[in-house]
């Protein structure tokens, strides 16, 4: 089960991830990324303090929102990440490179700034 | 009531009904079918008109003729002689009679007289309560009708079930259908379309070579054919007239429990009764048998696409096996086992084992996200990328760092690549090592018997970032020392409740035991095989065991695995 809504703040695109991210759910995911990127909205926080198991499919999603927002001049953060899916993140070595935060409002300040 | 009666051949005393419109021919379809190469496939028609009945004959190629005058359309009367090529009938009419069994009678006498049989033949081959009972009479042509309706459908079905390409189905539904229904000028075919929902005409085909299309069809279309699955009769131009028949048809294609598609025939403009409940009835029969026939082209259709599907499959098997080495490096006190267990025919996993110059051998393991085609594709063009830099790039982290610009200079966003890359100097022993973000090597001292995690040398995953940034590590290998390289199928292998083989059971499969390499890896495989027992295989497994042959010289005990070197990409 994976479910994901986006909101807009302040100029600043908010996904947030609930649920299992996985070969088998990230379709609807990875055309919303596309959406975004394609429609300008490439300043984006990516909340996953609820999402509970990725894979690396559901990984590569990710990825792919933070390479496009980048190439269009944006910028991906991200927040909340804990258990599997941060020590996924962890073996990747994603932590050393992707901008990560505890919490949303501190990704949200760090877009807004 | 009218009916034609055959007088002579097989048919002798048979009764067809000519209360709705008849045909007569050659084709199965036809009402009064007559199978005979002097008949045409649609000789003649009969028509209940308010005059009386007409006959026409339909260009049949040897004629139709009443009383033995040639006619192309000549009102019939009772007792008139009508004759297709060899088959005699006569008609009957008691379309003003209501004198009951009396007149009945009469007609029999009738048929002794005219007919070319002698006359006990008909009388015998009629049931003897027609003489005596009207109603029987027409129970009989029910009977008849009924009948008639069955053998057409199944010629239909005949006509239809032998094509599984959709256009040519279509094309033969509507054929048939222009056929059945000598009244319609044009017919059409329409199919629900997948996204909306809605129907959409598919094939439309005009009795006369005008213009392919329909007019607009009415709303009642929707609601009673669509939504109730209903076949409806409509008379648009005259509402009362609608007992009596109507100028259009449209009948629910129904499979399983729903409308995937509408037949829908129309008569003349000026036809407000070109049609009647029993051609409705059989429309609606012929309806099922297209939607039957439909559901069979359309799972051809789907089976055609998995074989295309499991073509491209074998194609991408086939390049990616060639980019998996054939050979491995044969080193003297060297021993390397290899495991590569795509989950589908497929996979995102790869190796590579190759001789850099005389003195180093090159060891690479990767993984890419996703799976199926465009995983093993870029799986075989990364390899080469690997080969390449390896080459040009001694060190590791350098090769890595080349490696990690080709990926991103392609910009296939969604993908991204974990590996190690590790060189090992045969004489020394040395391995250095690089990792990609993939899953840390372990190595299996036999000097102490414990197991070590490499967390050393370690990098962000390739085709991510521009300005990642890779480390290399440096290990001696001593004699009895094994190191293991896997994919993370592996740790994700999963049995039947969902519970992972995880770092744990991977440690220690990987610590019991000897640490010959064979060993090692037989009984990794073991451990993952009886884990996971029957759940299916849902990640690939890729596993490289090198060891080191031979007994540790006791002197040396010493060894180092700390990271000596960081190198900046770019």
């Amino acid at each position: 089960m994976f479910q994901f809504e986006r909101s807009e703040r302040e100029g600043v695109t908010v996904l947030s991830l609930a649920g299992n991210l996985d070969a088998a759910t990230s379709a609807g995911l990875k055309k919303e990324v596309v959406t975004l990127t394609d429609g300008g909205k490439t300043r984006v926080a990516v909340e996953l303090a609820k999402l509970t198991l990725i894979d690396s499919t559901g990984v590569g999603v990710l990825i792919s929102l933070f390479k496009r927002a980048r190439a269009a001049g944006g910028a991906v953060h991200f927040a909340g990440l804990q258990g599997q899916p941060k020590e996924i993140f962890r073996l990747l070595r994603l932590d050393r490179s992707l901008d990560l935060h505890p919490s949303l409002d501190e990704a949200l300040a760090k877009l807004k700034a | 009531m009218a009916w034609l009666v055959a007088v002579d051949g097989e048919l002798a005393g048979r009764r067809f009904s000519l209360d709705a419109p008849c045909l007569v021919g050659r084709g199965p379809y036809n009402h009064v079918v007559l199978d005979d190469t002097r008949i045409s496939r649609q000789h003649a028609k009969i028509s209940p008109e308010p005059g009386g009945h007409v006959v026409y004959d339909l260009n049949s190629a040897n004629g139709t003729f009443v009383n033995e005058v040639q006619v192309k359309r000549q009102k019939l009367s009772p007792a008139d002689v009508v004759r297709f090529g060899p088959f005699t009938f006569r008609f009957e009419s008691a379309a003003l009679d209501n004198t009951g069994p009396l007149k009945v009678a009469k007609f029999m006498e009738a048929q002794t007289q005219v007919g070319a049989e002698p006359p006990s033949k008909i009388i015998d081959s009629l049931d003897a309560s027609l003489a005596t009972n009207p109603g029987v009479a027409h129970d009989l042509a029910e009977l008849e009708d009924a009948d008639r309706k069955l053998r057409t459908l199944y010629a239909f079905m005949q006509s239809i079930a032998t094509t599984l390409e959709q256009s040519e189905l279509f094309e033969r539904i509507l054929r048939n259908l222009l056929e059945l229904f000598p009244a319609a000028e044009a017919v059409a075919v329409y199919l629900r379309e997948p996204t909306t929902g809605m129907m959409e005409p598919r094939k439309v085909v005009r009795r006369d070579a005008g213009p392919p299309s329909l007019s607009t069809l009415p709303g009642l279309f929707h609601e009673e054919v669509v939504q109730k699955g209903r076949a409806i009769l409509s008379a648009p131009l005259s509402p009362g007239a609608k007992d009596a028949g109507g100028t259009s048809m449209h009948a629910p294609m129904i499979f399983g429990n729903d409308v995937q598609g509408v037949l829908h025939v129309r008569g003349g403009e000026r036809d407000l009764v070109a049609f009647n409940q029993s051609d409705l009835d059989l429309l609606t029969g012929l309806a099922s048998q297209a939607a039957m026939a439909l559901q069979n082209a359309r799972m051809h259709a789907e089976s055609l696409k998995q074989q295309r599907l499991q073509q491209d499959l074998l194609l991408a098997e086939q390049i990616q096996k060639s980019f998996l080495p054939r050979q491995l490096p044969s080193v003297e006190g060297i021993e390397f086992v290899t495991e590569y267990r795509p989950a589908y025919s497929v996979g995102g996993d790869f190796y590579d084992l190759f001789w850099l110059d005389h003195e180093r051998v090159g060891v690479f393991i990767g993984d890419v996200s996703g799976k199926g085609v465009s995983a093993a594709l870029l799986m075989a063009r990364i390899s080469s990328d690997l080969r390449v830099a390896a080459l040009a790039e001694p060190s590791p982290a350098r090769a890595i760092s080349r490696v990690n610009q080709a990926v991103l200079e392609r910009k296939q966003h969604d993908i991204f690549v974990t590996g190690i890359y590790l060189t090992l100097d045969v004489k020394s022993k040395q391995v250095t090592l690089a990792n990609a973000g993939h899953l840390p090597p372990f190595i299996r001292r036999k000097t102490r018997g414990e197991l070590v995690r490499v967390e050393g040398g370690s990098g962000t995953a390739i085709g991510i970032f521009d300005e990642a940034v890779y480390e290399e590590t440096r290990l001696d290998l001593e004699p009895g020392d094994t190191l293991v390289l896997c994919t993370d199928g592996v740790l994700e292998a999963t049995d039947e409740l969902g519970e992972q083989f995880g770092f744990e059971r991977l440690e220690l499969s990987l610590s019991s035991g000897t640490s010959r390499p064979t060993d090692v890896a037989d009984r990794l495989q073991r451990d993952l095989r009886e884990h996971v027992g029957d759940a299916p295989q849902y990640d690939d497994v890729t596993l490289i065991v090198l060891g080191v042959t031979g007994d540790p010289p006791p002197a040396r005990m010493r060894r180092r695995d700390e990271p000596t070197q960081t190198v900046k990409a770019g």
